[in-house]
């Protein structure tokens, strides 16, 4: 008795130096956040067909390695036509971003002038200087941090793939060594929890992921057909805006007609444009988020905005978008352990 | 100590894993299995360890798998009131298996030094997802289990109504 008693505490002890030491190396290491997030991506894509292939009878590493290898093709191959083009517009974009910058600012100005009417005056300046300042600062941002954001997406390319073949191999095997050392009292609330996580996450990110596509490929086929520019830049942004409930969509609908204004397009290629990103999200709508709404967590808008805003101050962009699923988990998290708590009794 | 390792089978495979695929093979929901799958079940198991009057589970918590006893006795326990004393080779919990959201409907406890071994829901989904055939062994036999509990229960309920 005294003896599993002493096993079970150094048990616990290893458990949690491990969690501790694990959670201080994802913080700490520059970029292993960022892999491991995208890891967990390509665990959740992947895994379906892992398990298809184990499901004929192949072994798991062939089961791993065959859709891994497979994927990583298709990315490599759409990877030759899609960066160069994406590249291109990039640098013609940045070459171009003091138009955009000051067509903005003037525009800005005009509405200002029409609003701040209801003003008093103090509140005039402040506000045209806040505004002009942030909107320069923003597309300066943007072309300062890219080297930096390209060297650290190199680390995250080998890194990521490298922890999602792992994740996919012996995922299962690392799960019960740590399971194992969970004590008693809390085995069948993590066995639950870590069940709900894995459902809820394999879904949203699925989902997401497939919704994003879909706008995006919407988008850059829309503005494709009339040659508007930066079609793919465009469709990316708004892919990756997609991302974030609620605020993404309108979120990436604003470069798009920006520069449709900055322009000087007509009326009709205008409304063209914000028919094209209604359209995306009206397919969405309609076709993706009926399939897969069910299994996806429901976070109240108002949720929503704060976590986005919470992710945004804490790690910029990628944090506007991992914290969507990372409130949904602790979302389930808190769902579970309350219910584990309060349900004395059976349900009726 | 160093005469009993002369004595002793050393070249029998380790004692949890056949402890455990030993357990499985007489429980009547992996009864259907072939040893491949039994080891294939054995894999996914979880092997826990409880003292004396350690809870398993509680009343009215949300269950997610059945235990089989592989050494000890477990009592279970309903408002306060013991109901009945599981031995070795016993299995308990199984309805969680397959109910959406198993509450708990007793609480089970160890009665002395116990050690269980725990088969969950998210591991039968996995055998579902990966070889269906072994899946639906399995789940044929929890039906019937189950099929077995409600004949007893209803005929209980009839004697009783009798009287």
């Amino acid at each position: 008795m005294e003896m599993l008693n002493r096993i079970r505490r150094i048990k616990l002890l290893f458990f949690l130096i491990s969690l501790v030491f694990f959670l201080v190396l994802v913080f700490w290491v520059k970029n292993l956040l960022v892999s491991l997030f995208l890891a967990l991506v390509g665990f959740f894509l992947l895994k379906p067909f892992v398990d298809f292939l184990v499901r004929q009878g192949l072994s798991r590493l062939v089961s791993t390695l065959f859709p891994f290898l497979f994927f990583s093709l298709v990315f490599f191959g759409a990877s030759l036509v899609i960066f160069p083009a994406l590249g291109n517009q990039v640098d013609s974009l940045k070459a171009e971003l003091p138009k955009y910058v000051e067509g903005t600012q003037k525009m800005l100005q005009s509405w200002e002038s029409g609003v701040f009417s209801f003003l008093p005056v103090e509140s005039k300046q402040r506000l045209g200087i806040e505004l002009s300042q942030k909107v320069q600062r923003f597309a300066q941002s943007v072309f300062t941090d890219l080297p930096e954001i390209l060297s650290n997406s190199l680390t995250v390319l080998f890194l990521a793939p490298f922890l999602c073949f792992f994740m996919l191999l012996d995922g299962k095997e690392f799960y019960r060594r740590m399971i194992s050392t969970v004590p008693n009292a809390y085995f069948e609330l993590s066995m639950y929890l870590q069940h709900q996580i894995m459902e809820q996450m394999g879904g949203f990110i699925r989902a997401r992921l497939l919704e994003s596509v879909i706008v995006g490929v919407v988008i850059w086929i829309g503005l494709g057909v009339i040659q508007f520019p930066y079609a793919l830049i465009l469709a990316v942004f708004a892919a990756l805006m997609n991302l974030i409930p609620y605020l993404g969509p309108l979120i990436g609908i604003v470069p798009g007609v920006l520069i449709a204004l900055v322009n000087q397009e007509t009326n009709a290629v205008t409304s063209y444009i914000v028919f094209i990103y209604l359209l995306a999200q009206l397919l969405d709508a309609l076709i993706i988020v009926p399939m897969v709404v069910a299994r996806i967590v429901n976070l109240h808008p108002v949720t929503v905005v704060l976590v986005v805003m919470v992710g945004s101050q804490t790690m910029g962009i990628l944090g506007m978008i991992i914290s969507i699923p990372f409130a949904s988990a602790v979302k389930i998290i808190y769902a579970s352990i309350y219910q584990h708590i309060t349900d004395e009794k059976p349900l009726a | 100590m160093s005469l009993s390792l002369f004595w002793e089978n050393i070249f029998k495979k380790d004692r949890h894993v056949w402890t455990i695929q030993e357990a499985l093979k007489k429980n009547i929901v992996f009864k259907d299995l072939t040893p491949r799958e039994i080891n294939q079940i054995q894999n996914i198991t979880h092997l826990r360890s409880y003292s004396a009057s350690e809870a398993i589970f509680k009343q009215g918590e949300v269950g997610v798998g059945m235990y089989i006893i592989s050494k000890g006795s477990v009592d279970i326990v309903y408002d306060d009131n013991r109901i009945t004393t599981l031995k070795e080779d016993d299995f308990f919990g199984e309805l969680a298996l397959v109910e959406e959201r198993g509450i708990r409907t007793a609480t089970a406890i160890a009665k002395e030094e116990t050690q269980l071994i725990g088969f969950f829901k998210p591991d039968l989904i996995q055998i579902m997802n990966q070889t269906p055939e072994t899946g639906v062994k399995i789940l044929f036999r929890i039906g019937q289990v189950i099929g077995t509990r409600l004949h007893e229960t209803t005929a209980l309920v009839k004697s009783q109504q009798r009287n």
